[in-house]
């Protein structure tokens, strides 16, 4: 077949497609079918096309390597693209880097120098670098640290290369929340919660950061209410499969075990296939104090887990205590890898407000 | 402190309006429609019997007029001041309770001022001793009013005259068209009289009628479908939602639609068109049906194109959705060829449909085709003769185990394209009867026959060689047999050293810092990859390099036979790949040059 015939045909099929695994597949198959042909330009517009596709649809893994390819290309061939828009995409990447704790924290402030040094000449200022360096440590754990570099970022002017309005306030908001300054994140995220301030994924983030605030400052019935509309946003994207773990932690709260297990059962696979330990961490930790919740009023469950899981049976029977334990075991693990990377208990304190949080204290 | 009012600039508010409001100038007809029927809503809800008209003329060459006249309620000198002088205050906001009003923003008759410079009202109320009122108002801003001696029928009367350069909205023909295309299902008689006669608008929509029997009914809804969208559709069959007050017919395309691609409905309100292509009122599934439908309780914007997402239009959606699964689960029993027909073009959203409901799963799944390595199958057939269904996850995997398994007659299915793994997954758990499993395609390795021991011992040496030369691209080796006989070897790999592979490309590409981020990222996903190169003992290549012992040329000819596999199975090689081939190419090359000469 025609090279340009095939790539228009496997062009039509992935448009059918639907957002989703079905979607990044077709593209990955026009990845091959470029790579094949040594078609350096399609296969560099098709990887982009990844990169934003696997953002999007939460594969931050793919999107990683396919991004990782693109900027060697444009450094070597700068005309193939322009810097801005790479660097646009570099932001995003940025964010998906810290959940992997696989990644050190010497590659992950090595990458921040790098993405501000090519921000900077491009002429960019330095706003943005110190928002991503922000974000990092927050996600790390430091939040003194992300407090530090969101007030530099702050005393700066916006220019090109800045996120949105929503996303920063989020980004406030959850740092708030994250050092449990309750009333403030509450505060500060009132303009999203009031519909003033939005965007393509706020007040997605958002909702859990505010869950959590309102059970700490006691208003568990608010949070509550929350959930049908936040669940409802987030629902059907697996780069949202932490803040439902954070959702999930207010239906443990108010006892609402049957919807909290069909929607916990719901995303196992989307946990089982993600890439990104931190997703999975804030996804099994809320299963855990689930299932703990759960064998307090029976025995056994039945469930389909996905074959992945260690702890997958064909039956499908579970005794609920055993579930609870071996979702424990794998979130311990997972925060004792990452306050490695990170040289701090962070994650054994979110274990414990976690626990608090779901009431099970 | 003095309290003062703003002033508002009435120019600037149409222009607003026309430009951010309104999809265009034609719009004027059906707020001044609107407003009609409100009035003579109002009007009946003293009067019950009366009988609502609505009477538009055009009239004039050079300048031509429109005249809508309606019975209904009228309105008093006070209420003229107060409702015709006041953007944004509707007759009908302190009754907003009231649901039996289309209007509710206090801005229709604005729109006049779209295609006139002049809006002339001349309004008797139903209340009595009260005189007709007459309002002019104009674009500038300013406006008259007069009581009127002339007695007059109980009801309005609003005229235009055309703006220079929109003579063409008040064309005769163009006036009936927009008439039709807004008001054609309103419950009263609207007659357009004009020169060459009179003419009823209105008549009534498929769901208005009361059919005598289903079939003359289906007949009727395709004929009104390709009507209105000029499709000529599968099937057609009534809707219907108490949440949001909403009747309608749901047509079936007739062709395949992408999931993707947004659905979007012809939407009345209150019986008086509100748009062409509203979405989100059908569940994301339903993208191969198309509606035309009312609604009486739904909340439209202010630019009256779509409704409000509110809890309303979210309960609307649900019953909507639950009239078309049961239309899909009747066909199932009454018209199976129907059925069949359907589910050939779009088994793709039912597919969609059935991951999410278990009852929809169990009705639907033993029709839906799959694709297999022996063809197209459903699973109705398929466990008439099997008890086991094996399906691989993705694409890559099928296209690299396709030929072989074929080759085996071996039926293995493909769970690479959009919702079938997913399915296959749910069938598993929902039919305990049904074994599925989900294979990785070297899993597929198990099923080619052993070796004897004693060709185990011929082919040992071989494979040793092949596994340490192997080890360098993460690829173990094993000889088996298998069919065809002339395919040497099969490169088989599970997702996870697919991506493996991509991340090699890009380390290849990156410096110290990319390289070792991809390297740490990919670790977690890379644990379970796994590839294999599986040599057919029964291929005569591999017999004669089993007995070769040529070390260098062994080492050399697995390596291309290696990269050769993978370019069967569709893997794009590497920089370095592709020169280890080429060179290995060469170097067989030479050899051969150098026995011959």
């Amino acid at each position: 077949m025609n090279l340009d015939v095939e790539y228009q045909e496997l062009w039509r099929k992935l448009l059918e497609l639907p957002m989703g695994i079905g979607r990044l597949m077709a593209v990955e198959q026009i990845i091959n079918l470029a790579d094949s042909n040594n078609d350096l330009e399609v296969a560099y517009q098709m990887r982009m096309q990844l990169v934003r596709l696997a953002n999007n649809t939460g594969y931050p893994d793919k999107a990683i390597v396919a991004f990782s390819w693109c900027l060697s290309q444009m450094d070597k061939t700068p005309e193939i693209d322009r810097w801005d828009s790479v660097l646009h995409e570099y932001k995003v990447i940025q964010e998906w880097i810290p959940v992997f704790a696989g990644v050190s924290r010497n590659q992950i402030v090595k990458m921040q120098e790098d993405f501000c040094q090519r921000a900077l000449q491009l002429g960019f200022s330095e706003r943005t670098p110190h928002y991503y360096r922000s974000w990092n440590y927050m996600r790390m754990g430091e939040y003194d640290l992300a407090h530090e570099h969101q007030e530099k970022y702050l005393s700066m002017t916006k220019d090109g290369l800045a996120d949105c309005k929503a996303c920063e306030k989020d980004r406030q908001v959850e740092l708030l929340s994250r050092m449990k300054r309750d009333e403030e994140a509450l505060e500060a995220a009132k303009p999203i919660m009031s519909f003033r301030m939005r965007c393509g994924e706020v007040p997605q983030f958002t909702y859990a950061h505010i869950c959590k605030s309102l059970i700490r400052t006691g208003s568990v019935e608010k949070a509550a209410k929350q959930f049908p509309a936040a669940y409802n946003i987030v629902k059907k994207e697996r780069k949202y499969l932490g803040t439902i773990g954070d959702l999930l932690l207010v239906l443990i709260r108010v006892e609402d075990l049957d919807q909290a297990f069909n929607c916990a059962k719901s995303h196992m696979n989307w946990a089982a296939e993600t890439a990104a330990e931190e997703l999975k961490f804030r996804f099994f930790s809320p299963c855990a104090l689930l299932f703990e919740a759960i064998g307090k009023q029976r025995d056994n469950i039945r469930l389909a887990l996905p074959k992945e899981f260690d702890c997958y049976r064909e039956d499908g029977d579970y005794s609920c205590n055993a579930l609870a334990k071996w979702f424990a075991e794998q979130t311990t693990e997972l925060a004792a890898r990452f306050n490695q990377r990170n040289g701090n208990t962070r994650y054994d304190e979110m274990l414990i407000d976690n626990r608090e949080l779901a009431g099970l204290s | 402190m003095s309290q003062q009012n703003f002033q508002v600039n009435l120019g600037g508010v149409i222009r607003l309006l026309s430009d951010h409001l309104y999809s265009g100038p034609e719009v004027y007809v059906r707020e001044l429609l609107q407003n009609a029927v409100d009035a003579i809503t109002a009007r009946q809800l003293n009067e019950p019997q009366l009988k609502g008209s609505i009477r538009v003329e055009v009239s004039g060459d050079a300048t031509p007029t429109i005249l809508v006249e309606d019975n209904g309620i009228g309105l008093t000198e006070p209420e003229v001041h107060q409702f015709l002088a006041t953007i944004g205050q509707s007759s009908k906001s302190k009754e907003f309770s009231r649901k039996e009003f289309i209007g509710q923003f206090g801005i229709g008759l604005l729109s006049g001022f779209l295609v006139s410079d002049e809006i002339t009202v001349i309004t008797k109320s139903a209340k009595p001793d009260t005189a007709a009122v007459e309002w002019k108002g104009k674009a500038d801003g300013t406006y008259s009013v007069r009581e009127l001696d002339t007695e007059f029928e109980t009801g309005t009367r609003v005229y235009l005259r055309a703006k220079p350069g929109l003579e063409n909205f008040f064309e005769p023909q163009q006036v009936r068209d927009l008439l039709s295309h807004f008001g054609r299902h309103l419950p009263h008689s609207i007659q357009l009289a004009s020169e060459s006669g009179d003419v009823e608008i209105t008549e009534p929509a498929p769901w208005q009628t009361c059919p005598a029997d289903r079939n003359e009914f289906r007949e009727a809804t395709l004929r009104y479908g390709k009507q209105v969208f000029e499709i000529d559709f599968l099937d057609a069959f009534p809707i219907k939602s108490e949440a949001g007050g909403v009747d309608g017919v749901a047509f079936i395309l007739p062709f395949a639609a992408s999931p993707s691609s947004r659905q979007s409905h012809r939407v009345y309100l209150k019986n008086m068109l509100l748009a062409e292509s509203v979405e989100g009122l059908l569940p994301e599934w339903a993208f191969f049906v198309r509606c035309v439908m009312n609604s009486d309780g739904l909340r439209p914007n202010a630019a009256r194109d779509a409704f409000y997402d509110d809890d309303v239009l979210r309960t609307t959606r649900k019953q909507l959705g639950a009239g078309l699964r049961n239309y899909l689960i009747g066909l199932a029993e009454f018209n199976r060829a129907r059925l069949d027909h359907l589910i050939n073009l779009h088994y793709m959203p039912i597919k969609a449909l059935a991951i999410e409901d278990d009852e929809f799963l169990r009705m639907f799944v033993d029709w839906l085709p799959f694709t297999t390595t022996l063809g197209s199958t459903t699973l109705e057939d398929y466990f008439k003769s099997n008890s086991t269904l094996r399906y691989v996850r993705s694409v890559d995997q099928f296209r690299q185990i396709a030929n072989v398994a074929r080759a085996q007659n071996l039926c293995i299915f493909n769970g690479g394209y959009a919702y079938d793994a997913e399915l296959l997954e749910r069938i598993g758990f929902e039919f305990t009867d049904r074994k599925i499993e989900c294979l990785d395609s070297s899993d597929l390795v198990q099923d080619f026959q052993d070796l004897t021991l004693d060709e185990s011992e011929q082919i040992f040496d071989l494979i040793k060689l092949a596994d340490v030369i192997l080890q360098k691209y993460k690829c173990s080796a094993e000889a088996r047999k298998f069919q065809p006989l002339d395919l040497p070897t099969l490169y088989t790999a599970n997702d996870s050293a697919g991506f493996l592979r991509s991340v090699e490309q890009a380390k290849e590409q990156a410096d110290d810092l990319w390289s070792g981020v991809i390297q740490n990222v990919a670790a977690e996903s890379g644990k379970n990859a796994y590839a294999q190169l599986v040599l057919n003992f029964n291929n005569p290549l591999i017999q004669k390099l089993s007995e070769l012992e040529n070390r260098d040329l062994l080492k050399r000819v697995i390596e291309v036979l290696y990269l050769q596999s993978l370019l069967m199975g569709h893997y794009p090689l590497s920089q370095g790949e592709r020169g280890i081939l080429g060179n290995g190419l060469l170097e067989l090359i030479d050899l051969f040059i150098g026995e011959s000469a």
